[in-house]
């Protein structure tokens, strides 16, 4: 089988059009199915696709994201993992496109472009991929690839573990935290096709936006103490076709910013690692250190691009929300 | 919904007397449930349990046994999560004596003794587990308490994050220990459960076993709280003397990965960990902790026991 959609749901109306949006899809020579995570803790309001032979539906008891995704994904046959939330869709032609991504690229992580739209449905931009190749860098920067838009092999998920579990991370960000932790060790690649329509918004969400900020603090310092991380990500801030330069003091400024973090809550000794690799990153920089790219990404917070996009759309849904320190 | 019994299994032909072992128990049949996770390729043999409205199956894909045993905790209903293998059995009155000691003991791991059998069914010795409280340091030592004899609260269960599927073979263990470190253990003396010994057929890849243990062991150590939870779960000089050694032997294992930073932070755990055993230091015990490895006292004391033991017991 060539891939599982997974969907866990707290039995929202949207959840119908989220697995008809997949059952609509095509997939020449190849199977798919659809696994529906209830963690509502009730029963699902009976539908018309519960009918179909794609679909298996199991029921967790309330846990949450993690634990449920985990649990779809530990019974799915798929080749792929692709998990869908219960509010979003997919695009016709979206498997299509992943298939074809897939017979050329054995990357560990497939992606696509992606349109957000608010809770009506409108669509407000659309985002198209630009990353491939080794994104360590742009995820440890917040960058997100949405995992609606995303297929992920099999092994790539189940070698970084799964999803982490939701109590490390203080409750949230754990998407982007499972993007880094298989950055660490695998390629990305990317289809030029729009595949998903995912909803933003904070309506009806479980998601605590207040809480991102140590969230991704946790996630960030949990990538940057394994070992591999620091050659991971300068090779990625080599690998990338423009602004080397801005990556390459980003690096420096993650470890600078980690060694402030840690001596701020007491941990002198990691405080001293994340120094050293700080200032061995900025040794290494060598002719970098007379761009002003390279002590712009120093110095200024990032810009992830999906906020801009949404900032420039006039359409922001979350009000205010500080991604970095 | 009082307790979920979660029985991994790759389809071994011991499985059915597993699971009516747990059928068969003395107590409310709608107060318990079995969640049998099939992580084998195929289909599970058409078996008798099948047809008890008490049992669920589900099917995972050669994933290992922590994914397995985790995925039957996410769709277990029970207050309490019970691991049973599909070789091992439970006594006919366990479920009795654990859920007395789980309703009166405030601990997120209650657990009983528990008798190994070989591979035909013959009693080897007894394990009298006795950890007990707050068993941290003893946990984080290698003592061990088998899951099989064990109900873990499930609201515990799932904020120490569940099985680490990327420990294979010691999970058991490193669930314990991240058990322990937040949550207290509480023991009934009597046996209740039955556990077959040998790897034969065993899906446990043991070559893994020491590196993976030692990489789990350096993940609790990375945890803040660690160091007080083990000063207050050691009760005597020998204890203490294992708070350093545990420390001391991660700054080797550090040390020689080049990961100098981390050896460093061990190092001055351990001379803080030395330097507030006070008058210890004066110990003999305190000093054989430093420098022996641990050695459980639990399997020395069932093979002594082992002559003078009672007839095995009956196989449901």
């Amino acid at each position: 089988m060539f891939c599982s959609t997974i969907i866990p749901t707290v039995n929202r109306p949207s959840l119908a059009g989220a697995v008809e949006s997949v059952l609509g899809q095509s997939l020449p020579g190849e199977d798919f199915e659809v696994i529906v995570v209830n963690d509502s803790g009730g029963p699902l309001s009976a539908a018309d696709w519960q009918r179909s032979e794609r679909v298996r539906i199991i029921n967790t008891q309330r846990r949450n994201r993690s634990v449920a995704r985990n649990t779809g994904a530990a019974i799915a046959k798929g080749r792929y993992l692709h998990f869908l939330d219960d509010d979003d869709w997919l695009l016709p032609g979206a498997f299509e496109a992943f298939a074809q991504l897939a017979h050329s690229s054995h990357a560990g992580w497939l992606y696509g472009g992606f349109q957000l739209a608010d809770n009506t449905g409108n669509v407000l931009c659309e985002i198209s991929p630009t990353e491939a190749g080794n994104c360590f860098v742009e995820l440890v920067a917040s960058e997100w690839i949405p995992l609606q838009a995303s297929f992920i092999q099999v092994s790539a998920f189940f070698g970084a573990g799964g999803f982490a579990s939701l109590e490390s991370l203080l409750g949230g960000y754990e998407d982007i935290d499972l993007s880094r932790q298989i950055a660490l060790y695998h390629d990305f690649a990317s289809t030029v096709a729009t595949v998903t329509r995912i909803r933003v918004g904070d309506v009806g969400s479980t998601t605590n936006y207040s809480a991102m900020f140590k969230q991704n603090r946790m996630s960030r310092e949990k990538a940057l103490a394994t070992a591999a991380s620091f050659s991971r990500m300068r090779a990625s801030a080599s690998a990338r076709p423009t602004g080397r330069g801005y990556w390459h003091g980003r690096i420096i400024y993650y470890y600078l910013a980690s060694a402030w973090w840690n001596l701020w809550h007491r941990r002198p000794l990691a405080a001293a690692s994340r120094g050293v690799h700080g200032l061995a990153g900025l040794a290494a920089a060598t002719w970098a250190l007379a761009s002003p790219d390279f002590w712009h990404g120093l110095m200024a917070p990032h810009r992830n691009r999906v906020w801009t996009a949404l900032e420039e759309s006039n359409a922001h849904p979350y009000g205010t929300v500080i991604w970095e320190e | 919904m009082f307790s979920s019994t979660v029985i991994p299994t790759v389809g071994r032909s011991t499985l059915a007397r597993s699971v009516e072992s747990v059928l068969r128990q003395t107590v409310g049949r709608d107060q318990f449930e079995v969640v049998v996770v099939n992580d084998s390729d195929g289909p599970l043999v058409a078996a008798e349990w099948q047809q008890s409205k008490s049992v669920r199956i589900v099917h995972t894909r050669r994933r290992e046994r922590s994914v397995a045993r985790n995925t039957g905790a996410a769709l277990a209903r029970g207050r309490y999560l019970h691991f049973l293998d599909d070789d091992d059995w439970l006594a006919p009155d366990a479920f009795e004596h654990l859920w007395e000691l789980a309703r009166s003991r405030a601990a997120g791991w209650v657990y009983g003794h528990s008798q190994l059998v070989d591979r035909q069914g013959q009693a080897i010795l007894r394990l009298r587990h006795a950890l007990s409280g707050n068993c941290f340091v003893q946990a984080m030592a290698g003592e061990w308490v088998p899951l099989q004899a064990s109900l873990i609260d499930a609201d515990t269960f799932f904020a120490v994050g569940g099985f680490n599927p990327l420990v294979s073979g010691p999970e058991d263990v490193d669930l314990l220990r991240r058990v322990s470190l937040q949550s207290d253990l509480a023991v009934t003396p009597n046996v209740v459960a039955c556990i077959s010994w040998g790897a034969e057929h065993s899906t446990t890849d043991y070559r893994r076993h020491p590196e993976q243990s030692r990489l789990a062991r350096e993940q609790i150590l990375d945890r803040t709280g660690v160091l007080r939870r083990m000063r207050a779960s050691a009760g005597s000089s020998y204890w203490r003397g294992r708070i350093v050694r545990a420390y001391a032997t991660s700054l080797v294992w550090n040390v020689r990965r080049k990961h100098l930073m981390t050896a460093a932070s061990r190092g001055v755990f351990s001379l803080v960990a030395l330097l507030s055993a006070g008058l210890d230091v004066f110990s003999p015990d305190f000093w054989r902790a430093v420098s022996r490895p641990h050695a459980s006292e639990v399997f020395n004391q069932g093979l002594r026991e082992a002559g003078r033991l009672a007839p095995p017991l009956s196989r449901p």
